[in-house]
């Protein structure tokens, strides 16, 4: 239906309608209008599904089904703006404010706007410049700056200018994150979503080639890997991208930081959308977070920047102020996240005021 | 199809329900139906926490044509609405499931469930009393003792029928996750509850434990990417139970093989067509319910748009394929947005193992004869169905004209679902609840 180039039936009257319009004035061939109609519905879909993910404010707590299925929507629409990054003119996503979270025992959603921006970042980066591992962890790879559009917050800039700061090199040996990304990475590969990901293979037919005879649990993809023999109890290595891309950070620009380690599976925090905040650390480092961190497990780390104490975003704050969020499990985050200046100075007010 | 060449559609609706369906409460949508396994009782659970309990009534000579009509036998308050302190979250009373349980007496025996708790009840009969009462009078007051004078017994005095459902176990605290099913298991002593990521199995008669035999839950949360939806015992074996997950696969676990069944026996999973490969895909893919037939035989899954019959011995892919709505494929996007993509359909099998039935929107159902492969729309409302009348086919046409009687794809009403439908044990008699309304309707063959 949403093959390489084929038309889908439905719309074929509408895109032949839509080819004869545009084609002589734009120069764009069908195979372009079907892409950019993909591209059109793939981002309407995302921004479906992060309003469905969180401005639900139900008195019940929502369905986990519901919840995972949404959020694997979400994981596979970046994994193919990932892909297609370095291909794809910049994508324009409006700073949506992250709602409340949904509570949780431990599923934990990421913040939208921090997403969507990294995922912009990362979606605008060229192709990574670092050596192997052969795929480019998401959070180290922007090298280059380019200029986003101006609906996105100054916080993006930030994060943009940073992150070749970021770039750090990565460790030589493959860390089980990196591993963990990499293997997430092959059942992508088989999968044809994009037809940009086979102009991307073609370029960088190495990666792909180290990266295909790793499997991966039952993911989204796992029919075509090999099945796993025990149930859906997955493999202890790391699975979902997302999660690894988040643990990945840590591990680049500091020496272990346990605490993190530690403390960010229990947490209900980010499920991977979050990448490359690890810049947060350099930005904040002479802010003292400790008041505002509400982790019992990191409670002790008091000042310290060279740990990377979390920075605590105005939505944890809303989260524990708020009579839904107050309660629950230990659901702040540990990773830092960018955060205007300003927005900071604004809650420090509130908190001081209240 | 001869089976389905008449329907007497019986109108049935809770007491409590106002009587125009365009302004009922929310605590009246049915959310399960049941019969028994004689198919003597018909149990029905809402949102509002109640279960109403219908009895077929006995055929008498006298009235001919009201034969086997179901009438309300009992109603209770099952569960109530509880509040998750620690989540400062409510727990809904709605009941999820209810499973009769094999009758072994007078008294009959159903499980309820929330999602969190399970309840066992007993409904009985009372119709009799004692009279006589020696320390009593006959209005309940305590007589005074120095006025007695004589001693008598008792004795048991006809009564109106009275009918009383009294909860015998609360099997509760066990399930972190929002329960989706529970199974009795042929052996009659155990049961099973199924929450997102986890199946517990219970002795119906102890309540302050319980065995986890499935857990999914993967060690960091963030992982997790996909869920339990449904899961059963198999009818004959009490060592076998399959369950399903929102990844549209299938497992079948024997406890025999290990006290914690994360491996299974067998995996059911069909490969995805590429050519129908969208952004729904998996979303379209994941199981609403499994059922399997009478004969323990085969096995049946309901996804969003599919009903699939599979072979026990075959897993790469089900024998049988039904579409039950395939026009909706193109329309997937707006029942994303509208949350109508995750609505959870429930299929049923007939007595025989030869009919499959399940719910559509607009208050449509339909029916797959898998002998003759011939397939039926039909629909529960009250503007088309006159008492005794026949059930008129349904088709709902996908494009070019629109013939008359047809509906439009446009025109369909995604609001009335039916995802909840049962079928009498061995006769052609259905049950079927449409939002607020429970229609019965039975096939009278002369």
């Amino acid at each position: 239906m949403l093959g390489k180039g084929a038309k889908r039936k439905l719309d074929e009257d509408e895109e032949g309608l839509e080819g004869k319009a545009l084609a002589p004035g734009a120069g764009l061939t069908a195979d372009g209008l079907s892409k950019v109609s993909y591209t059109l519905q793939r981002q309407t879909i995302f921004n479906i599904s992060l309003m469905k993910l969180y401005n639900h404010r139900a008195l019940t707590e929502p369905r986990l089904e519901k919840r995972v299925l949404i959020n694997n929507m979400l994981r596979r629409i970046q994994e193919e703006l990932k892909q297609e990054g370095n291909l794809r003119p910049p994508l324009f996503f409006p700073p949506s404010a992250p709602a409340e979270h949904p509570v949780d025992e431990g599923f934990g959603e990421a913040q939208p706007a921090f997403s969507v921006l990294s995922m912009v970042s990362t979606a605008l980066a060229p192709p990574p410049a670092l050596p192997p591992p052969p795929v480019t962890p998401p959070s180290s790879g922007l090298s280059g700056p380019t200029p986003l559009d101006a609906c996105l917050t100054p916080a993006s800039l930030l994060e943009e200018d940073d992150a070749s700061v970021c770039t750090l090199p990565l460790p030589l040996s493959p860390s089980p994150f990196q591993q963990g990304l990499s293997r997430f990475h092959s059942p992508l590969s088989r999968d044809s979503f994009s037809s940009a990901l086979d102009n991307i293979e073609e370029l960088c037919p190495s990666a792909s080639a180290a990266a295909a005879p790793i499997t991966t649990s039952p993911s989204y993809c796992g029919k075509a890997c090999s099945p796993k023999p025990e149930g859906l109890a997955p493999p202890p290595e790391g699975r979902a991208l997302v999660a690894t891309a988040t643990e990945s950070k840590p591990m680049e620009t500091l020496p272990p930081s346990s605490l993190d380690m530690s403390t960010s599976p229990p947490s209900s925090s980010s499920s991977g959308f979050l990448t490359d905040l690890a810049l947060d650390d350099i930005l904040f480092a002479d802010i003292d977070t400790s008041m505002y961190d509400f982790d019992a497990c990191t409670s002790t780390s008091g000042t310290a920047p060279s740990k990377l104490s979390p920075v605590v975003t105005a939505d944890d704050l809303l989260k524990t102020l708020s009579p839904y969020g107050g309660g629950t499990s230990p659901v702040t985050q540990n990773q830092p996240f960018k955060m205007d200046l300003t927005e900071l100075d604004h809650i420090m007010e509130v908190l001081v005021g209240s | 199809m001869k089976c389905f060449s008449r329907y007497l559609p019986y109108l049935f609706r809770p007491p409590s329900t106002i009587l125009s369906s365009s302004c009922h409460t929310e605590a009246d949508i049915i959310s399960t139906v049941e019969f028994n396994s004689t198919g003597e009782l018909l149990a029905t659970g809402d949102k509002g926490g109640r279960v109403v309990v219908f009895q077929r009534e006995q055929e008498s000579k006298n009235q001919p044509h009201r034969r086997g009509e179901y009438n309300v036998y009992s109603t209770f308050q099952s569960h109530e609405p509880e509040f998750d302190y620690l989540k400062s979250l409510e727990i809904e009373e709605k009941i999820n499931k209810i499973r009769w349980l094999p009758q072994q007496n007078a008294a009959y025996f159903l499980l309820s469930t929330n999602d969190k708790t399970v309840k066992l009840w007993k409904i009985s009969e009372r119709d009799k009393r004692p009279e006589g009462y020696n320390l009593k009078d006959e209005d309940g007051r305590i007589r005074d003792p120095s006025t007695i004078t004589t001693l008598r017994v008792p004795v048991l005095r006809p009564m109106d029928l009275m009918v009383e459902a009294t909860p015998r176990r609360v099997f509760a605290n066990a399930h972190t996750y929002h329960i989706n099913s529970i199974s009795v298991n042929s052996d009659y002593e155990t049961y099973m509850s199924t929450d997102d990521l986890r199946i517990n199995l219970w002795n119906l008669e102890i309540t302050n434990r319980s065995f986890n035999i499935v857990d999914i839950k993967p060690a960091n949360m963030e992982e997790l990417t996909e869920v339990i939806t449904a899961a059963e015992f198999h009818p004959h074996q009490c060592n076998t139970f399959v369950y399903s997950s929102s990844k549209g696969s299938i497992r079948l676990c024997d406890m025999r093989a290990a006290a914690l069944c994360d491996n299974h026996s067998k995996f059911f999973e069909e490969p995805e067509d590429p050519s129908n490969r969208s952004f729904f895909s998996e979303i379209i893919s994941s199981i609403s319910d499994v059922k399997f037939s009478h004969s323990g035989r085969y096995l049946m899954t309901r996804d969003y748009l599919t009903v699939k019959v599979w072979d026990l011995n075959m897993e790469s892919k089900p024998i049988e394929t039904y579409q039950v709505h395939d026009y909706l494929r193109s329309k997937l996007c707006s029942l994303y947005e509208n949350d109508c993509i995750f609505d959870k359909f429930e299929c049923v099998w007939n007595g025989s193992d030869s009919v499959i039935m399940t719910g559509s929107y607009n208050n449509f159902f339909r029916m797959f004869d898998r002998n003759t492969k011939r397939d039926v729309t039909l629909e529960a409302s009250r503007e088309n169905s006159k008492p005794r009348a026949i059930l008129k086919p349904r088709k709902v046409c996908v494009g070019g004209k629109r013939r008359k009687d047809e509906i439009s794809v446009d025109s369909l009403d995604f609001s009335k679902k039916i995802l909840h439908t049962t079928w009498h044990p061995s006769e052609n008699i259905i049950a079927v609840a449409a939002t607020n309304n429970l229609y019965i309707f039975q096939d009278k063959v002369n």
